[in-house]
């Protein structure tokens, strides 16, 4: 697929072709600008590719109304480097907003949650505001709301940005648990040391072109 | 659909935006109540119509003593009252009543219709006033055929028309509702403006559960659904001011000033046609506010 931002010549994606399967862990690296959140937003259907075509859970994203939109999001988490958790709300109230809106019924609500919550490790700081909270924290409560409602896939850009290298870790693991489930995971990165780590597969962009697409790779050859 | 939450975050944001809300109010209730007036004096129009095309005669005056009209020298003569008499017989069906008011039953009307002018009544005596036909016609805009008939006529002082005297009033009043509607319309304008603007500075001001809200798939109704309501409440309450300020109008300008100047004209408008106006301007502020809601949102909240 191609992706050409209105009133910029060069191409963001480059006839990127891409394909990831059901339940596989994917790490997106390459240089700021390379493409890696064009990428994701391709897949969320908030940009349309300029051509080819863009298939996620079954769906062909050119041929999706925009009333079906909604629809394919509620199948999608996804978690971002600034968290983007309403400051207003405890944790609670943050997770049980995005099933709220969704119309999840009330009792399903309470029900899942503090399964959610016991996910991600913060059982015991459910009744917290996100700014009574680390920033590992917030990021677990973005992935428990993100995971809230089972989606099939997790799309993470760059969730470990804002966090030391100790709490990368810690969220890594929570994302390597979630995929273990059966959740397609694909993570834009810059973290080297975690793609080094982890040992999946790695899709490497650089200036909207896909240079490598490696199984069980690591983040730079040079490494 | 989950009203409870639709309505919790409808009252978050009529609480962060109670100003914009109290101008939106007010600016809606402004063109509410000029709506209301025009309605108002529409009604009016119509109920002066309907008195008056029953009640409207023309007048065939005769001559009376001390007339300065050349064509009477004199008191017009029993034979020529006769002879007026026989001519509007002869314009039936045109001409449908014909009634002799003689001069008792001439000071009986003016009395009447100068009671609040004692002093005039008292200084006028039964002989200066003329006797007269009051002729009702079929059709009360034919008024011409009796005229042309009957004026210059041995004993006849002048045709007087009151279809010509309401023909200025109505022009009067139609005027005073062609202005109501503008300033309406006008205001209306700023109101759709005003209500745009509160609805984005509303949905602006809550950017961050709107982006969580698409990102995690809630539908456009959801998300747009309290926004739009909080448009419409203020539209709705605005109407509900406005046309309290109606019922004000009707009770301090209509019923304590305008009642005893008017009264001999005709019915004025009561309570059943303040209420009538009801629907119309909570449906107008209502469909009004939405519209403006709707296409604002269209607009700004695109996903």
């Amino acid at each position: 697929m191609t992706k050409v931002y209105p009133k910029q010549s060069r191409p963001a994606l480059n006839d990127v072709t891409l394909e990831v399967d059901k339940g596989e862990f994917v790490f997106l690296v390459g240089a700021s600008g390379s493409g890696k959140s064009t990428f994701l937003r391709l897949v969320l259907k908030e940009e349309k590719a300029s051509h080819g075509r863009v298939h996620v859970a079954g769906k062909d994203l050119g041929r999706l109304s925009s009333w079906k939109v909604p629809g394919l999001r509620r199948q999608i988490g996804t978690v971002f480097q600034d968290f983007r958790l309403l400051p207003n709300k405890t944790v609670t109230q943050n997770v049980a907003f995005a099933l709220e809106v969704i119309g999840r019924p009330q009792a399903q609500i309470h029900k899942i949650i503090p399964e959610v919550l016991d996910l991600v490790g913060l059982a015991d700081k459910a009744a917290r505001l996100p700014g009574e909270l680390s920033g590992g924290e917030q990021q677990r409560v973005a992935i428990a709301r993100a995971f809230a409602n089972r989606p099939i896939i997790l799309l993470a850009d760059e969730p470990t940005g804002n966090l030391d290298p100790t709490t990368s870790v810690g969220i890594m693991k929570l994302l390597d648990r979630i995929n273990r489930t059966g959740t397609t995971v694909v993570m834009a990165t810059h973290d080297s040391q975690i793609v080094d780590s982890m040992r999946r597969r790695v899709v490497e962009l650089e200036g909207g072109e896909l240079i490598r697409d490696q199984s069980r790779g690591v983040y730079g050859y040079s490494n | 659909m989950r009203l409870r939450f639709v309505f919790s975050e409808l009252a978050i944001g009529l609480r962060k935006n109670v100003l914009m809300m109290f101008s939106v109010v007010i600016i809606t209730a402004f063109s509410m109540l000029a709506l209301g007036i025009a309605l108002l004096v529409q009604r009016q129009v119509g109920h002066m119509k309907h008195y008056w095309y029953n009640q409207l005669q023309v007048s065939v005056y005769l001559c009376a003593d001390h007339s300065e009209n050349p064509n009477c020298p004199t008191a017009a003569t029993e034979a020529q009252i006769a002879d007026v008499q026989t001519s509007l017989n002869a314009l039936r069906p045109t001409v449908k009543t014909i009634d002799f008011v003689d001069q008792a039953r001439a000071y009986e009307y003016f009395k009447e219709t100068f009671k609040d002018a004692p002093d005039l009544v008292k200084n006028t005596s039964p002989d200066a006033l003329p006797e007269s036909f009051a002729v009702k016609l079929a059709d009360p805009t034919k008024f011409s055929v009796v005229s042309s008939a009957l004026d210059g006529k041995p004993g006849v002082d002048s045709v007087q028309d009151q279809h010509v005297f309401l023909k200025k009033l109505f022009s009067i009043l139609n005027t005073f509702r062609n202005v109501a509607i503008v300033t309406s319309i006008t205001v209306i304008v700023a109101a759709v403006i005003l209500i745009g603007v509160a609805v984005q500075v509303s949905a602006s001001s809550r950017r961050r559960e709107t982006g969580i809200m698409r990102l995690v798939g809630a539908s456009n109704l959801y998300i747009q659904l309290p926004f739009l309501l909080e448009g419409v409440v203020g539209g709705f309450v605005g109407a509900v001011v406005g046309f309290g300020g109606l019922a004000l109008f009707k009770l301090a300008l209509v019923d304590h000033s305008l009642r005893s100047v008017f009264s001999a004209f005709g019915s004025l408008v009561e309570w059943n046609d303040v209420i009538y106006t009801l629907p119309f301007i909570v449906g107008a502020a209502v469909l009004i506010s939405g519209l403006a809601s709707f296409i604002t949102l269209r607009m700004y909240l695109r996903d």
